[in-house]
């Protein structure tokens, strides 16, 4: 369903409305998947969001200048958090922004392309519905932090039609402003409507007068092949008519912030500058703005822009080999009129590890410490048809899959090579950065699976298990791409042995080892659908159960928690943690008599420190809330001396004290608090408030012992499948 | 087959709303002493249970209702006496379920010299502090009644002080380091006779350094502390105002952190009722992290218990003469903790004996009014009376 958004304007801002310079794209990975909202006003009120549908749309937008200070400038009705975080204008936050504003030229007011780079990874974790609704602030700040223009944008972006590419490109923000002449620092704001994560980045711009050309710095051009753009207007053509930035008759949208690898080539292009130039000099600027390195620069085209646009030069430079991080690049260029500096560009230097000469965007950012944990992928973005179409597979597909059909069989006699080699296919195809590649990767992989499972459906098991493994070895490369590839296979198999009528409860601990491992590099959604999935095989798969209420426990669902407690504890009786949980929540839900009574299990039965520990904690605070300090005193004592290492139990006991009317036992109770020494453990709450561990290893080794049970299957139905003899 | 977890969920529900009504009091927070008007609410389970629902204090009725939310507001007085909060819930079914808490009196067993009332006074005009008062510029109030002051003077009451800072994970990097040049800042500036610690937390203690007066020893050791694990504010800043309370001078605690605890064992009430007993001061250096609190999830609490938790420590900042001082940016740590201390030592110090001392207990509010128009004191708002 397409709509059209109307832009409400109060009346006296009419007048001063022109049609946009550019249209709005917000660009995903596929087509058809990013749906926006809304244009603004100088008075305008906060974009109103819908949740978006198929396909995309953008609107009308445009500026209205204001001139009063931002402090004093209209904000009601944005939210005290979107206010409070434009008026500190601290760049930072939990959705990584980066941002160029781009003048036109040769307009008063001028015209300002704005393009904002929300960082992918960050954006899908931080993300808590399968329909993402995005809002964005831009404040267009002058002299004396007067607002000068403004813009607010809404969109929807689907993302299990786009997870992948959103995950791994990023979202791509396209939008403008019409400006007066002068300096400018524009104030972005991008926020997730749903989850409330936030991200602020502060740029520069100068507006040249209309009479003056805008001097640009050198641009880098998205990668097509690794980054298509999907117009959210009525057709790419239309939208892009009129852009000025062209190379080779083909318009492009720069990058904000390129990543170049250390040591090759990287490709600019520079507009309106240096006609006739033969080349010139880049230098890298470090972080104190000193040149860290120069090396040459060479002009590999020109695009004299056939009267619709400026003059494009593409500019080669050799990237120095410089340690990995930020850099400004400053291009200085001879030409007939002499030599041209073009402003810099801010870039980032990946170090280049010579695996790919075209390194995966994601796995450049980790080479530059930029990310702290794991890509995550929402559900739908993760399938692939289950029916590989192998009738239509291409040669190279076919190629593709003799090879991985080797390195399968492989694994009946060595799967540690079997792994080895399976690390060294992925990683050349993935690491081309060609979604086409990965594609074909995907075919082949399932092409060979569908051909086990038709002779022997059990087969697929040994082959999920090594896919489940080479999860881990891709995480601990940090070739997140890859972990990606890798749980989505598992998956997949799981899925299709589960279909031919397999085995109920491998198929759940395949789901599970998964969801456990999602968990682990703390990504919530993804792990819970897992575990959800794993019980819908399985309702009584231990690790799922744990994980999956620990999930719901951490999200405030406690009664939800609780049910799946009841289960884990009743399976597992022994299992302090389920037990705990299960306490901690009975109390959560007014289940007070029924939560003692796990409580004082857990500290009579012994067990872990950290698990009895809580117990006490708990018990004693409960003691406490029924007006019996005593109570706690004398349950609290006894636990100090018996569990030294843990010196909360010491601030319980100084409370319990103080409300004794003890109040020197208690000093002494803190005092004896001495700081944490090496080989101590964390407390034992912090403990509680991390992911549950216990299970995860017990789950691995039970796939191990399923694959090895079914080797002999695997074998015969490799025996009779495609391109399994000599 | 991918419909079951909802088909699961959809039959616990069932199963609950067939279940007896449970209920429990969520306000207020138990075993405190309570004074004056009180947020009472209760819960009921499985919600929408309960057909009716009454709220009983000290065995008297106050608030009866047929539908949430099940809250009312209810002046206890200012009496220090132990007061008993019931919740009764009836269900439709015919049962019913009684939640109680009790709530002790403030102990006052203990000896203590509280006969002087010392007040520490801030006094700022059009943004600037005022430095230039008089005894008689300023009038003291105890309860409602003027007070005749007794002692008058600035700025010469040696301290007692702990800097705490939290040294958690998400202080890594830039943002622990200007805490610890913030750190040394505060060090620089004490004088022979103040009693100064630096701590740093994170979910345990990491650093304590001894109490003294001189900058070497406060700072020893604490470049080699890195910022890591979770946080338990609540534990070590009441850990901090105990180990003050044993000592002599202006009880001050300058807390640098975003406010936010995850893993404490002990609560932000427990902490406000012992900063009022200890008349410390308590001034936040707050390193505002906003993007990330309006989504902060733990096992042990959502957004809102952190957002409540954080509006009480404002509440005791605020109560206890000392201010909140929010940073929009790490770097400006150092000079806030600059400011901090020249304020300190440029505090009006005003004595007086309470003409309404009972040694019950009670709480005696405290109001300072300055004979000069424009200029706002800030001290204590009031103190148990022991």
């Amino acid at each position: 369903m397409r709509r059209r958004a109307t832009r409400r304007v109060p009346s006296r801002d009419r007048s001063r409305l022109r049609r946009p310079p550019v249209a709005l794209l917000v660009a995903g990975l596929a087509a058809g998947t990013v749906a926006a909202g809304h244009g603004q006003g100088a008075e305008a009120p906060p974009p109103e969001l819908t949740a978006a549908t198929l396909p995309a749309r953008s609107l009308e937008r445009s500026l209205a200048a204001g001139g009063a200070l931002l402090e004093g400038h209209r904000l009601r009705g944005l939210r005290p958090g979107v206010v409070r975080e434009l008026l500190a204008g601290e760049p930072g936050g939990l959705l990584p922004l980066s941002a160029m504003a781009l003048p036109l030229g040769g307009s008063e007011p001028g015209r300002v392309v704005l393009l904002v780079e929300i960082d992918g990874a960050s954006f899908v974790e931080h993300n808590r519905s399968e329909v993402a609704r995005v809002e964005a602030y831009v404040y267009a700040l002058g002299a004396g932090r007067r607002v000068a223009g403004h813009l607010a944008v809404a969109f929807a972006v689907d993302l299990p039609a786009v997870g992948e590419g959103v995950w791994q490109s990023g979202l791509k923000l396209f939008s403008g402003l019409e400006l007066p002449s002068g300096g400018y620092t524009l104030r972005v704001l991008v926020r997730n409507h749903d989850s409330g994560a936030q991200g602020l980045a502060e740029i520069a711009v100068e507006v040249p007068p209309a009479d003056e050309p805008a001097v640009l710095p050198p641009l880098a051009r998205a990668s097509p092949g690794r980054d298509p753009w999907v117009p959210v207007v009525d057709g790419a053509a239309a939208v892009l008519a009129g852009y000025p930035w062209r190379l080779e008759g083909e318009p492009f949208v720069p990058e904000t912030r390129p990543v170049v690898a250390s040591g090759r080539q990287a490709e600019l292009v520079v507009f309106g500058a240096a006609a006739g130039s033969a080349g010139g000099r880049a230098d890298w600027l470090d972080g104190e703005q000193e040149v860290a390195s120069d090396t040459p620069a060479e002009i590999a085209a020109v695009d004299p822009g056939g009267g619709s646009g400026p003059t494009a030069l593409a500019v080669r430079v050799a990237v120095p080999e410089l340690p990995p991080g930020e850099y400004r690049l400053r291009l200085e260029l001879d030409g007939a009129g002499g030599a041209s500096t073009l402003p810099p560009a801010p870039v980032l230097v990946a170090a280049g590890d010579g695996r790919s000469s075209e390194l995966l965007w994601t796995d450049l950012r980790w080479l530059i410490g930029e990310r702290g944990s794991g890509p995550e992928l929402p559900a739908a973005a993760q399938r692939l048809p289950a029916e590989p179409e192998s009738r239509r597979a291409g040669r190279g597909v076919r190629q593709l899959a003799a090879r991985y059909r080797a390195i399968v069989g492989l694994t009946l006699d060595d799967p540690e090579a079997a792994q080895v080699r399976l690390l060294d296919l992925e990683s050349e195809v993935v690491g081309r950065g060609r979604r086409e590649a990965l594609r074909r990767l995907v075919q082949a992989e399932l092409l060979v699976a569908e051909e086990l499972a038709a002779r022997r459906p059990e087969a697929l098991v040994a082959v999920a298990v090594l896919h489940s493994e080479m999860v881990r070895i891709y995480r601990g490369r940090r070739a997140f791409s890859l972990v990606f590839h890798a749980r989505a296979m598992v998956e997949r198999l799981a899925e299709r042995y589960a279909a031919l009528g397999g085995e109920p409860a491998v198929v759940a601990r395949l789901l599970a080892v998964e969801g456990g491992e999602l968990q682990r590099a703390n990504l919530p959604a993804g792990s819970r659908r897992l575990f959800a999935r794993a019980l819908e095989h399985d309702a009584a798969t231990p690790a799922a159960l744990l994980g999956l209420a620990a999930s719901l426990e951490k999200f405030g669902q406690y009664a939800e928690a609780v049910e799946y407690l009841e289960q884990l504890v009743a399976q597992l009786p022994e299992l302090g943690e389920g037990r705990l949980r299960l306490a901690v929540n009975l109390a959560r839900t007014g289940r007070l008599g029924r939560s003692r009574e796990q409580l004082e299990r857990l500290v009579e039965a012994g067990g872990k420190a950290w698990v009895r520990v809580v117990a006490v904690e708990e018990l004693a605070r409960s003691r406490l809330a029924t007006g019996d300090p005593e109570g706690a005193v004398e349950l609290l004592e006894p636990a100090v001396g018996s569990l030294p290492e843990w010196p909360e139990l010491r601030f319980l006991l100084a409370l319990a004290y103080e409300r004794s009317g003890r109040a020197a036992s208690a000093h002494h109770q803190l005092a004896a608090v001495s700081p944490r020494r090496p080989g101590e453990p964390p407390s034992a709450r912090r403990l509680y408030d991390e992911w549950p561990a216990e299970l995860r290893g017990e789950l691995r080794r039970e796939l191990l012992v399923a694959a090895e049970r079914s080797g002999p299957a695997l074998a015969e139905a490799l025996a009779g499948s495609e391109g399994s003899g000599p | 087959m991918r419909a079951a977890p909802l088909a699961v969920v959809l039959a616990l529900t069932a199963a609950a709303a067939l279940a007896q009504v449970e209920v429990a009091l969520v306000q207020p927070e138990s075993g405190q002493p309570l004074f004056g008007p009180v947020d009472i609410e209760a819960e009921v389970y499985p919600a929408g249970a309960a057909v009716r629902l009454e709220l009983e204090v000290d065995g008297e009725l106050v608030g009866s209702f047929e539908a949430p939310p099940y809250r009312l507001e209810f002046d206890v007085g200012q009496e220090n006496r132990p007061h008993r909060i019931v919740a009764r819930a009836f269900g439709a079914d015919g049962s019913a379920a009684e939640y109680a808490l009790e709530f002790p009196a403030v102990r006052v067993d203990e000896e203590l010299d509280a006969s002087l009332r010392q007040l520490y006074v801030t006094v700022v005009a059009d943004g600037r502090r005022v430095l230039d008062l008089e005894q008689d510029d300023l009038e003291v109030l105890d309860d409602g009644s003027p007070q005749q002051i007794v002692t008058f003077g600035r700025g010469n009451v040696a301290l007692a002080a702990v800097v705490l800072i939290d040294a958690s994970a998400s202080m890594r990097g830039r943002h622990l380091r200007f805490a610890l040049g913030a750190a040394t800042e505060f060090a620089g500036g004490v004088r022979q006779q103040d009693e100064v610690s630096v701590q740093l937390f994170s979910d345990r203690l990491k650093f304590a350094s001894p109490f003294a007066g001189e900058r070497t020893a406060l700072a020893r050791g604490l470049a080699e502390v890195e910022a890591e694990g979770g946080t338990a504010l609540h534990d070590h800043l009441y850990r901090a105002l105990k180990l003050l309370e044993s000592r002599q001078g202006r009880r001050v605690v300058v807390l640098l952190s975003d406010g936010n605890d995850s893993h404490s064992v002990l609560r932000m009430v427990d902490v406000s009722w012992l900063a009022r007993r200890t008349r410390s001061m308590v001034y936040w250096i707050r390193v505002e992290r906003g993007r990330e609190v309006e989504h902060r999830f733990s096992a042990w609490k959502g957004p809102e218990q952190y957002q409540r938790e954080r509006e009480l420590l404002e509440a005791l900042v605020s109560e206890s003469g000392g201010r909140t001082v929010t940073l929009s940016t790490i770097d400006a740590a150092a000079e806030a903790v600059r400011e901090v201390l020249a304020e300190l030592r440029e505090q009006y110090v005003i004595g007086y004996y309470p003409s309404n001392r009972r040694g019950d207990g009670a709480w005696h509010r405290v109001q300072v009014r300055v004979r000069r128009p424009g200029a706002q004191p800030r001290a204590l708002h009031g103190y148990v009376d022991y």
